[in-house]
């Protein structure tokens, strides 16, 4: 069995949420030894679930494996099983002396830790940098907060599409010429960047202190870690003082480029034609129809300026096809197709199915699903889920006992004290 | 004093954005980037707007030039026998690899990874691509469009009864190319312990579905059979959440659970309504939501966007000012953190850039430098570091080579 890359490293997490919780996870997932430390004392938002027992009735109950919290609901919320892979579970209570003696000796031994709680929670344990550093100089400390510790906003509070907001994303995210502001914008976005840029942040200042011998604190703003992203928005405004607009689905020059109805209920493809070559592609996968000859739609700029014509005659067209139809059809003529495809769709896909993209795991309090993978393939040191996501707890014995070489008894006084545990205390 | 990735070579023959925002990464925090582009047309990438000046030209576009900063850039044909063998001679000296072409292509050209791996034990190689290396879609064409709506979060964006809505801009290949920095050092740490690298395949359909928010919502389909889908408006329940006029702007609230409720009567200045019935439960204020509005609705106008996100922040509530673009350069705390940056560039001059996504307070904000020209250190690259002549050089350019 080949050693994964990042076997050796020892990281230590304290994500919630998402964006701490799936950074770890991404580390886990090349081989660092993660060990995920949670509190049996105080329940984290929208981590494990809304509450640690959910009264019957609850408008949460479909989070939790077939709509039942069951004894142990922190065991069984979508939100952990969607991520939390690869990772050894432990509790400590670090407002407890007892608690932070055991955490100090991870620390000592650790590399990285990496949080995003709200805002001077570790400081307010008596666990900032500051502290810690002093406990281990070359610890690499990683705060992941939306718009960062220092500054004029410092301590503010922002969940995902917060972040939209305040990057200019939500203004983008509509149909052109429609009210951003009538549109739900539940879909979450910037998490998803800020996990990868925090693992990023993570290697690159273990690469640094490889150099240099230097551990140091990363004040990361979430916020900053999307702008990028934005780029040629921003971009345009700054060479060009232009504030650009939502333009939907559209393209800047390509036509036709949209999403179009297709057989069924709610059933959608979404095409794009980039060149004059694509388009009479495009035009005979359609059977050469008398519109597509209109001396309007000939070239480029004239399918651009006459797009709303165009996309009503491709709908008559799509509508009469199943979805996957018109994607396989398209792309055997070289033009862009795929449908839109939801989470039910996304496990019967031929394609992430034949790349084995799902993988089934039994889990003790789940029971066995199909779980979303990697979303990347090492040749030589394949990269799975090696770990079922953890229960609360699930990992102390191994980890006090094996990792830090603690006794039977200093365990069980632990528990005993309250400082550890498997379920969450009535105060939680 | 030294940057933190100065140690790594990096190979780059990206194009587009999100093999070029991978290497982007590596090179903003000084990695050494060689970019390896066509002669003559370049990188696609420079025929992307916006341009300066809406000036067509390609050193001038906003895309490209944003793209492309601290890398040193060359032209190399890849499709001549000459092109591979100089190729060949650069990949010896890098530690990483990336590229993003379709997967057919290196294969193609002779330049697949078991070739290069075996003349090269120790070198990372990253490509991605719109559907991975392997797979029934492995060659099917995408477009950002196309991409997104494939990656599952299309499904739940826009109105229920219209079409879905992908994001702006060219957010799964950005996504792409940040999660393939990350397992390219990944991938590069495993090779600094065990002198072997590997093949990288990043797909973006697989960063689109994986965790944390893709993984999200297919999790929560799993466990509960049910998809929400396209929801549009305003939710019930769960409010104050989205986007609310007030007197100058707009601010976004997010969705607010249960305990924020006395959070909210305190910002409002109504610590009655923490007793109200009408708000007592979920329930109850799902029902009384008209009642709710009718208060906040005309509270919020008569505030500025500035006041009601400081006051709102004051009380710990999750609200933040909605901008347009030209207002995210002029944000508080973006300025005090000094997040953008000035970049001098030969063709464009200077102009204000996004700037790093973190800041390593250990190693010193070096200047960061501009997107290449085209075949900008082609003299450096292929003279002072290859050892070819000057007249060499000329002639591998007037065949085309270079």
């Amino acid at each position: 069995m080949s050693r994964l890359p990042l076997e050796g490293i020892k990281v230590i997490d304290h994500g919630i949420v998402y964006t701490g919780t799936a950074a770890n996870a991404l580390l886990a997932d090349m081989g660092a030894e993660v060990i995920r430390v949670e509190s049996i004392g105080r329940f984290p938002a929208m981590t494990r679930g809304y509450r640690p027992r959910p009264a019957p009735g609850l408008e949460e109950y479909p989070g939790y494996v077939d709509g039942e919290p069951g004894d142990r609901p922190w065991d069984r919320w979508f939100q952990l099983h969607a991520m939390n892979r690869n990772k050894l579970g432990i509790t400590l209570e670090l407002n407890r002396r007892e608690g932070i003696e055991v955490y100090l000796k991870l620390v000592r031994r650790g590399d990285v830790i990496i949080e995003n709680f709200s805002q001077g929670t570790m400081e307010r344990l008596g666990l900032g940098y500051e502290v810690l550093s002093k406990v281990n100089p070359e610890i690499i400390m990683i705060s992941a907060s939306g718009l960062g510790t220092e500054g004029p906003y410092k301590g503010y509070s922002t969940f995902g599409t917060n972040l939209d907001a305040i990057t200019g994303m939500t203004v983008l995210r509509g149909y052109p010429g429609s009210d951003f502001t009538e549109r739900d914008l539940i879909p979450v976005w910037t998490d998803n960047v800020a996990a990868s840029t925090v693992a990023f942040a993570a290697l690159v200042a273990l690469q640094y202190r490889e150099k240099t011998g230097k551990g140091q604190f990363i004040d990361l703003s979430q916020a900053e870690g999307f702008l990028p992203h934005m780029g040629e928005a921003l971009m345009d405004y700054t060479m060009n003082g232009r504030v650009g607009q939502a333009i939907g689905n559209r393209h800047s020059s390509n036509a036709p480029q949209g999403c179009y109805r297709c057989r069924g209920e709610d059933r959608w493809v979404t095409i794009s034609v980039t060149s004059d070559a694509e388009w009479q592609a495009f035009a005979e996968t359609l059977g050469n129809p008398e519109w597509a000859k209109e001396a309007r739609f000939a070239d480029t700029l004239g399918r651009w300026a006459n797009q709303d014509e165009l996309d009503r005659h491709i709908e008559e067209w799509t509508l009469q096809h199943d979805r996957y139809e018109v994607m396989h059809l398209l792309q055997a003529a070289g033009v862009a197709a795929g449908p839109v495809l939801g989470p039910a769709d996304e496990y019967e896909d031929a394609h992430l199915n034949e790349r084995g993209f799902f993988v089934e795991v039994t889990h003790r309090e789940a029971g066995t699903h199909r779980y979303p993978g990697m979303f990347f393939r090492f040749s030589r040191t394949p990269a799975g889920i090696r770990i079922p996501p953890n229960c609360l707890g699930e990992h102390n014995d191994y980890v006090f006992g094996e990792i830090l070489g603690m006794s039977r008894e200093e365990i069980t006084r632990l528990e005993e004290l309250g400082v550890i545990g498997t379920e969450y205390l009535e105060q939680a | 004093m030294q940057q933190a990735l100065t140690d790594l070579s990096v190979l780059d023959l990206t194009h587009y954005v999100a093999g070029p925002y991978c290497t982007k990464l590596l090179a903003d925090y000084g990695a050494r980037v060689v970019k390896i582009e066509k002669p003559g047309e370049g990188d696609g990438a420079r025929r992307l707007g916006p341009f300066h000046g809406d000036d067509p030209h390609p050193e001038k576009s906003g895309t490209f030039l944003h793209l492309n900063t601290n890398k040193k850039g060359i032209t190399l044909n890849l499709k001549t026998a000459t092109g591979t063998r100089i190729f060949r001679e650069l990949v010896k000296d890098a530690d990483i690899l990336v590229e993003n072409f379709s997967p057919r292509v290196m294969p193609g050209l002779g330049l697949d990874y078991e070739t290069l791996g075996s003349a090269s034990p120790g070198l990372v190689m990253t490509s991605i691509s719109n559907f991975g290396q392997t797979g029934p879609y492995r060659d099917y064409r995408t477009t950002e469009l196309v991409s997104f709506a494939m990656g599952v979060h299309m499904y739940n964006e826009g109105e229920p009864d219209r079409e879905p809505l992908r994001f702006p801009g060219y957010k799964s290949q950005y996504l792409a190319g940040t999660h393939a920095a990350a397992v390219t050092m990944g991938a590069w740490f495993g090779s600094k312990a065990t002198g072997l690298g590997q093949h990288v395949d990043v797909s973006i359909m697989e960063c689109m579905v994986a965790p944390p928010e893709g993984a999200a919502v297919i999790m929560g389909y799993a466990f509960s059979g049910t998809q929400s889908g396209r929801q549009g408006s305003r939710r019930e329940g769960a409010f104050p959440w989205g986007v609310y006029p007030c007197k100058d702007g707009h601010i976004f609230v997010y969705g607010i659970v249960g305990f924020f409720w006395p959070r909210i009567a305190a910002w409002l200045g109504m610590p009655e309504l923490v007793e109200d019935e009408r708000f007592a439960t979920p329930e109850a204020r799902r029902e009384h939501h008209g009642d709710f509005d009718a208060l906040f609705l005309p509270w919020l106008l008569e505030h500025t966007r500035d006041e009601l996100f400081h006051s709102a922040q004051a009380q710990r509530l999750p609200v933040t000012p909605v901008y347009a673009i030209d207002e995210v350069l002029k944000d508080a705390q973006f300025n005090a953190r000094d997040f953008f940056q000035e970049i001098d560039h030969p063709v464009i001059g200077s102009a204000t850039y996004p700037g790093l996504p973190f800041k390593l307070p250990e190693a010193p904000t070096m200047p960061q430098g501009p997107a290449p020209l085209l075949g900008e250190h082609n003299h450096e690259v292929y003279c002072e570091r290859l050892g070819y002549r000057r007249e060499d050089q000329v002639r591998l350019h007037e065949m085309n080579i270079i």
